[in-house]
């Protein structure tokens, strides 16, 4: 569970399957493009976005005081608050809720945090049957997958790998691949675990301190089924997903379904305060890390994220190499950002699996700037030593060498006769990962300095830059 | 349980970080519309509901009985005054019971025009089970009470007690392979009836 991951490894086999990378790219862009259409429709939109990230940092500097006055709302309309430092406590809490009230059967909806802590296998463990309600969730909980979008879990999968899932794990006939009917189907089995559990559990999108309230929001209506028809309700969220105010809602609930699918909101927006007459309702606050990324200056404001997965839909590096190549709980930029907080040396390679290009900041609703974060964690992986001697030793040799101006040109040009010269199997091999899948650049017959002092310099002399001043230079591997 | 609550508040209060006031919303940067029924309307029907104009609840019926789904032999449960249903509610022991409902006929309090979403607090219903239980869901509405905005509509919202939801077209899903499909988990039809004009 814990070994190392390099993401281009990870990433081989499903780049390996061209027409299905790009079945995966398009369909990712399709929902980024529905993104924008509803962005453009909302002449605030950026208005919104200063707004969230305003409320966001007003609740982190605040943060104990919000908790308290959750607990204390929550607590005042008949809501058990329980607290949980890390991902075991989480669990125990959790199993020990159940175990009190004699539960063996469960429906859960889609909750991050939850596949954060592991809970599944360790209810399963014991002896509590977990059936995930979200429909791709449920999907790759029988194919015995972990989810490889956060809010799109089963987006890996084409419909006949849907149908053939359903015809193994629930008796349909072979080669059903409508998605109409695979959903029917799902519609009736899921319906039968709703009637059958003993207790719901939930994620949990926004919690109010005023208020005590727990929202959660689903476009299925499977968390509302969940937490309606058994007894007990068990939210478990993140210590971060508390807001101070209700009005804030607001802002966050027109963010959240147009940054996510390019819907003007959820389907069901649902607002739990205190337990519905006769029942039990739980709520698990969880920190397994978080205030550890509250004190970073440098990271903090990752614990603005509400999920919405935009970052994910624009990213060209996720869109073509698939969420599990990530290996992590949040794959695409904001996972290569959480991931590495939580474990550096296990997600080393993350911010690395990033052209910098900064899409995924331009289309974040709470304007996390996560390509520089992720180039910070670059430095801090480095610094960390958890770099490879490949990136290690060619990252300090360009820097040797940008420092050298003579030594540079004198590279430089050797550089370029060698790419004319060099015999194609010297040059495409695997000691060159420039040379893997692509091919080298044609080497330009002179070096653009060359070019300049013969083209432009007299005209236009350079300022003068002296080689202290030279900015290190960030490199690509 | 105690251990983990000292645990995080000590974690929080041992980095003090500089405050940052909470934003005050400018109204005068927010969304209007000149006319919020057709722009409720636009909204909902986008969202996958069905949106009809009546001009008082003892027309709705008539409506309903139009539509191909609705049979008077089905199972129909209504909290709306002057719209009886079929099924009572006062002899039912659990939630699980309401599965068998194939109508749910119900008030909204108010609507919001730039996503079609409808207030419904568990005091419109029986149980709150039966917004989600239900296979066809019909909410009534006045024309009148209609918000522009989210910021607006948690205004007009302020305190409230117990649950409530939000409602914005029937359940639905894209998980598998990106085509939306009505009739996920909750209700497979919403019809909104809008009663009389806009205030």
């Amino acid at each position: 569970m814990s070994a190392t991951v390099h993401h281009p490894e990870a990433a081989k086999e499903f780049v390996a399957n061209s027409e299905r990378m790009q079945w995966h790219d398009m369909a990712l862009w399709f929902v980024r493009n529905k993104r924008d259409l509803q962005a453009a429709k909302t002449p605030e939109w950026e208005y919104l976005r200063e707004l969230a990230a305003e409320i966001k940092a007003h609740t982190q500097a605040n943060l104990d005081v919000y908790l308290e006055e959750f607990e204390r709302q929550a607590a005042a309309r008949g809501a058990v608050v329980h607290w949980a430092a890390d991902a075991a406590e989480h669990n125990e809490i959790v199993l020990g809720i159940l175990q009190k009230n004699g539960v063996q059967r469960i429906v859960k909806s889609k909750s991050m945090l939850t596949e954060e802590c592991h809970l599944n296998p360790f209810l399963e463990a014991h002896g509590v049957e977990v059936i995930d309600s979200d429909l791709g969730e449920r999907i790759i909980q029988m194919r015995n997958e972990p989810p490889s979008h956060i809010v799109l879990p089963a987006i890996h999968l084409k419909k006949e790998d849907v149908g053939n899932t359903f015809h193994q794990h629930l008796g349909i006939p072979p080669h059903i691949s409508d998605p109409k009917v695979l959903t029917e189907v799902a519609r009736g089995h899921l319906r039968r675990k709703f009637l059958d559990a003993q207790a719901g559990i939930t994620g949990v999108n926004f919690a109010i301190a005023e208020t005590g309230a727990v929202v959660v929001c689903t476009n299925e209506g499977n968390a509302d089924l969940g937490a309606s028809l058994p007894p007990i309700h068990i939210a478990c969220m993140g210590i971060e997903k508390l807001i101070a105010r209700q009005e804030d809602l607001g802002v966050f609930t027109r963010l959240l379904a147009r940054s996510a699918t390019g819907q003007p909101i959820t389907t069901y927006t649902s607002h739990f305060q205190g337990p519905k007459p006769g029942g039990q309702f739980h709520i698990v606050l969880v920190d397994n890390g978080r205030t550890g990324i509250r004190d970073s200056d440098q990271f903090r404001e990752a614990l603005n994220c509400i999920r919405c997965g935009a970052c994910m839909n624009t990213c060209p590096v996720y869109r073509r190499s698939g969420g599990h190549s990530y290996a992590a709980v949040v794959p695409g930029p904001i996972g290569s950002v959480l991931s590495p907080a939580a474990d550096a040396k296990q997600h080393h390679s993350l911010p690395f699996a990033c052209s910098l290009c900064g899409s995924c900041t331009d289309v974040c609703p709470v304007k996390i700037p996560l390509h520089h974060q992720l180039l910070a964690w670059r430095q801090e992986i480095a610094r960390l030593g958890h770099l490879p001697a490949s990136k290690r030793l060619s990252m300090k040799a360009a820097s040797f060498l940008f420092s050298h101006p003579r030594l540079y040109s004198i590279v430089g040009s050797l550089g370029r006769l060698a790419l004319r010269m060099t015999p194609r199997w010297l040059l495409y091999n695997r000691l060159n990962p420039w040379g893997i899948e692509r091919e080298m650049p044609p080497a330009p017959r002179a070096s653009f300095r060359k070019w300049y002092d013969r083209e432009r310099a007299r005209q236009n002399p350079l300022p003068v830059v002296s080689s202290s001043s030279q900015q290190n230079m960030e490199t690509q591997p | 349980m105690r251990k983990g609550r000292q645990i995080i508040l000590d974690r929080v209060r041992s980095r003090v970080l500089p405050d940052r006031a909470a934003p005050q919303i400018d109204w005068d940067r927010l969304v209007r519309y000149d006319d919020l029924k057709a722009q409720f309307c636009d909204s909902a029907e986008f969202v996958g509901a069905k949106v009809h104009h009546v001009d008082s609840v003892a027309t709705i019926r008539r409506t309903l009985e139009e539509s191909a789904e609705y049979d008077s032999g089905k199972v129909i449960a209504s909290t709306v005054e002057g719209l009886e249903g079929n099924f009572s509610a006062s002899q039912v022991q659990s939630p699980q019971e309401y599965q068998s409902l194939d109508w749910m006929l119900i008030r909204g309090r108010f609507g919001v025009a730039e996503n079609g979403a409808i207030w419904v607090p568990a005091d419109e219903v029986d149980d709150r089970v039966q917004v989600f239980i239900t296979q066809h869901l019909v909410i009534v509405l006045e024309a009148a009470d209609l918000e522009p905005h989210m910021h607006a509509a948690y205004q007009r919202l302020g305190r409230f007690e117990g649950y409530g939801v939000f409602v914005s077209g029937p359940s639905k899903t894209a998980d598998i392979e990106q085509s939306l499909v009505l009739g996920a988990h909750g209700c497979r039809t919403l019809d909104i009836f809008l009663i009389g004009r806009c205030k």
